[in-house]
């Protein structure tokens, strides 16, 4: 994540001179959850929401709003190409040789016939 | 949904052109642009065909591409077995392209043969591998066409008109 991105997450009405603990969006609604993050990750939230003026559990949500959204895409772009190739296989299935004296294409023939891809046109 | 571009307008992604400003936007926003294996291997084959005959920023255009296909601004659609699968239906189908454009009557009937199967290879590939498609050819209609008729009940491949830009 590029820290610029965040950058518009901070309000800037902070003109007190003391230093002041920073303190993330408030974000109203939702699910409060308390977790452990380990400390590798910890220390790069924290680089990263320095950089961006804001708090490591807002780089975190933000991560992970953003990581549920490529989730949900890839999932939407799943399930479309996954029914656009069951359309095509239940559409291309016979089923079952409907004559049972139908013989199968010999070798020479199918070789023949995939040939053809070449030559058609 | 996202965008497949076909060669047209994929080929015209370069440094600092319009194409790059909008890939990299739809990057940004998580929405990333796909080309298809057919298409890179058309525009690389233009690249090494230039380059042979002389043009000396050829080599470094494709290795430029290839960088931003490795850094992932731009992903690229396999043809893989459902795609080469639906491919050979369509051909079976649509052996031949429709009549010539004007483009394409300067073409040999060899050339015309391998456009159409790179055209027919493109749209299966992004229409299996669920994107929508971004292309100027008329073709492309022609080929959505006969998908909605091999896979009826399939979303069908929508065909987009590339943004002006």
């Amino acid at each position: 994540m590029n820290p610029g991105d965040l950058i518009d997450l901070m309000p800037t009405q902070d003109t007190d001179n003391a230093p002041r603990r920073q303190r993330a969006p408030r974000r109203s609604g939702g699910h409060r959850a308390q977790l452990t993050v380990p400390d590798a990750m910890w220390r790069e939230l924290t680089g990263i929401a320095q950089a961006a003026g804001t708090t490591p559990n807002d780089v975190l949500m933000r991560l992970a709003s953003e990581r549920l959204r490529d989730h949900q895409r890839a999932a939407a772009l799943r399930k479309r190409a996954d029914e656009r190739w069951r359309a095509f296989a239940d559409a291309s299935s016979v089923g079952s040789p409907t004559d049972p004296a139908a013989e199968p294409l010999s070798a020479e023939e199918l070789v023949k016939l995939s040939q053809a891809l070449r030559e058609d046109g | 949904m996202p965008q497949a571009w076909d060669t047209t307008t994929a080929a015209r992604l370069r440094p600092d052109s319009p194409e790059l400003e909008y890939v990299t936007v739809r990057w940004q926003l998580g929405d990333r642009v796909a080309f298809t294996a057919s298409t890179v291997n058309e525009i690389s084959f233009g690249l090494c065909k230039a380059s042979a005959a002389g043009a000396s920023m050829a080599d470094a255009q494709r290795e430029w591409l290839n960088d931003q296909i490795a850094a992932g601004l731009v992903d690229v659609l396999a043809f893989e077995h459902q795609a080469a699968d639906i491919a050979g239906a369509l051909r079976a189908r649509i052996p031949t392209p429709p009549p010539a454009t004007k483009r394409s009557k300067r073409r040999s009937k060899a050339d015309s043969r391998v456009a159409w199967m790179l055209d027919i290879q493109t749209a299966a590939t992004v229409f299996v591998s669920g994107y929508d498609l971004l292309s100027a050819d008329a073709h492309h209609s022609l080929i959505a066409q006969e998908l909605s008729v091999l896979a009826p009940s399939a979303p069908p491949l929508l065909i987009e008109a590339p943004p002006k830009f």
